[in-house]
């Protein structure tokens, strides 16, 4: 792993090594088994991650942004408790947006829901329907129980079993196992 | 989700192909002198208000605004009031976060595209933390 991490370091001299590519490099190596292969999967991962590591942080707030709009879109009521919480600004997302809940789902669950992502077959922003469905599904606990920020940010992250246990992965997996193409293998 | 967003955003977009409702204001003059035969018919044209006002002094007929008042009074007189207001409340909100512009801005039309956005090396030479970062800052 850290060779592979260094050779990258050397291979994209431009972005460095940010802290969270780890969390990016390990599913792929421990599915390919090959260093190789795993390296040029994981430079290929991170050509649309790399937007994530940047000193400014410009990537990370344009999905922030991203995700406050479509919040606000698509549930308003939830959006209005969020702002009345100080919590607009989805900063409690961040480390799922950064690494696409490489820590916060359990292991299986990351190798089934990145190959889904990967696929784009909806949107190549789908992660952040994964965030809308997760605030969706605890919305009941979030408008009762979850008055201010440090509550919010809180419940995100020490109660992550909580938080993303039975969450709405199965459903938006759902949604693109219904639209594809069938394909009969014998 | 997703399909859900997507219906979303064709309504909005769509929303605008339609020509604005024009305001029809109810004839106040006529009504005040038409008299007691012109009111049903003023009335019966609009039926979404008055099913209300008759409803309130009709005890056989239970309109919307009824029932939900009709529920805490079997059980606790005085708690009836205090809970329709709270409702009232509420409602105004919803109203409030309904009545806002909805707006699809350009992050939120990027969802619908399937095309994955990668970052032009410029930008990542320039705020990337990499090794030709380190020289620039030594120099």
């Amino acid at each position: 792993m850290k060779d592979m991490l260094l050779t990258y370091n050397e291979y994209n001299r431009d972005l460095g090594y940010v802290q969270g590519m780890s969390d990016l490099l390990a599913p792929i190596y421990a599915v390919m088994q090959d260093d190789a292969i795993a390296f040029w999967g994981f430079q290929h991962f991170m050509d649309r991650m790399e937007r994530n590591f940047l000193r400014d942080q410009s990537g990370m707030r344009k999905q922030l942004l991203t995700l406050d709009h479509l919040v606000q879109l698509m549930d308003p009521k939830l959006y209005l408790h969020l702002q009345s919480a100080d919590s607009t600004n989805f900063f409690f997302f961040f480390r799922m947006l950064l690494v696409w809940y490489k820590r916060e789902f359990e292991w299986l669950d990351i190798l089934h829901l990145w190959e889904v992502l990967w696929t784009d077959f909806l949107s190549s922003g789908f992660h952040l329907f994964i965030a809308l469905a997760i605030l969706e599904k605890h919305r009941g606990v979030i408008m009762e129980h979850l008055k201010h920020f440090d509550e919010v940010l809180k419940y995100s992250k020490l109660s992550s079993v909580i938080w993303f246990h039975d969450t709405n992965f199965a459903s938006s997996q759902r949604v693109v196992d219904n639209d594809r193409p069938r394909i009969h293998t014998d | 989700m997703f399909r859900r967003f997507q219906r979303t955003v064709e309504a909005i977009d769509k929303k605008s192909n339609f020509p604005k409702p024009k305001l029809r204001q109810r004839p106040v003059q006529n009504a005040s002198l038409g008299g007691a035969q012109s009111l049903p018919a003023a009335t019966g044209s609009t039926s979404g208000t008055d099913t209300v006002s008759t409803g309130t002094t009709n005890s056989n007929s239970s309109p919307r605004g009824d029932a939900t008042n009709a529920v805490p009074d079997d059980n606790g007189k005085g708690k009836g009031r205090p809970v329709s207001k709270q409702a009232v409340a509420k409602d105004n909100e919803e109203e409030l976060a309904d009545q806002r512009p909805k707006i699809i801005s350009p992050e939120l039309r990027e969802l619908l595209s399937r095309k994955v956005e990668i970052l032009p090396r410029k930008v990542v030479r320039k705020e990337g933390e990499g090794l030709e970062s380190l020289r620039r800052d030594k120099k």
